[in-house]
């Protein structure tokens, strides 16, 4: 018999370095590539909509880029 | 890290993790990057179904920025998705995946669907059939009716949590008209 009230899904938050895991155990499953090889790609531009958008899973590999990436030392500084 | 303040991005958060809850008690990933925050199932997390039939496996990737609110205060700004679901644990055999990724593909803008199928035309995997913008109480609600996947809570109370959570981030949301997809 279901309950009449679910239990809110947790959510662990996790660091860039621990992101960055997520990142490289998603490339290896869905690209066959290590996420230090995928960031590397992304940041010379080689991979376009046609990449990114052109097998199930890998688009998201783009998301966690950003969001793995380390920020440089004038955006650290702030005003 | 969490947010230090639990304002508009830790509500949007919680709306989103009670509406996935109706399926599954997997915990969701979060991150931040300055005014931006990404929660995400990675890798897929598995979802039962009725009348014995396979399990699915459930892809989920949202990202939101922190916004100054008109009112004062905060409100979050969603910036993308991708919903995807699969045959096969660790993204293998994927079925249909709806996507919202403007700032990854900036040529590829509007909020689309690809479904894994073949036609007299070939392979249809990388079309992109265009949608509205798709939450995910309409991914949950398509995942229950047409995949049967089993839910956490009777069906009325599911209805109620979906509803109640899609009228909360439309209530919010920058584009006018709405109503459930599915």
């Amino acid at each position: 018999m279901p309950k009449t009230q679910p239990k809110v899904v947790g959510i662990k938050w996790v660091s860039k370095h621990q992101l960055r895991k997520v990142l490289d155990a998603r490339a290896q499953r869905v690209l066959g590539m290590s996420g230090e090889k995928f960031v590397e790609s992304m940041n010379k531009g080689t991979l376009g909509a046609k990449a990114l958008d052109g097998k199930a899973g890998t688009v998201e590999l783009a998301t966690l880029c950003f969001f793995t990436r380390e920020r440089s030392a004038s955006s650290k500084r702030g005003r | 890290m969490p947010p230090r303040s639990a304002d508009a991005d830790t509500n949007f958060a919680l709306y989103f993790r009670e509406s996935l809850s109706v399926i599954t008690n997997a915990f969701l990933i979060a991150s931040i990057e300055g005014d931006r925050r990404i929660l995400l199932y990675d890798p897929p997390v598995r979802v039962t179904r009725k009348h014995g039939a396979l399990p699915l496996y459930l892809s989920i990737t949202q990202t939101y920025r922190v916004v100054a609110a008109q009112a004062g205060g905060t409100r979050a700004k969603s910036t993308g998705y991708t919903y995807g679901l699969y045959a096969q644990p660790d993204n293998q055999e994927p079925i249909l995946e709806f996507h919202w990724h403007p700032e990854s593909t900036p040529r590829l803008r509007w909020p689309h669907l690809h479904v894994i199928a073949n036609s007299a035309d070939g392979q249809l995997d990388r079309v992109h059939f265009p949608t509205a913008r798709i939450c995910v109480e309409d991914f949950i609600r398509l995942l229950i009716r047409d995949f049967d996947v089993e839910t956490r809570v009777p069906h009325d109370k599911c209805k109620q949590i979906l509803t109640k959570n899609k009228a909360a981030f439309v209530e919010k949301a920058n584009w006018l008209f709405w109503e459930n997809l599915i």
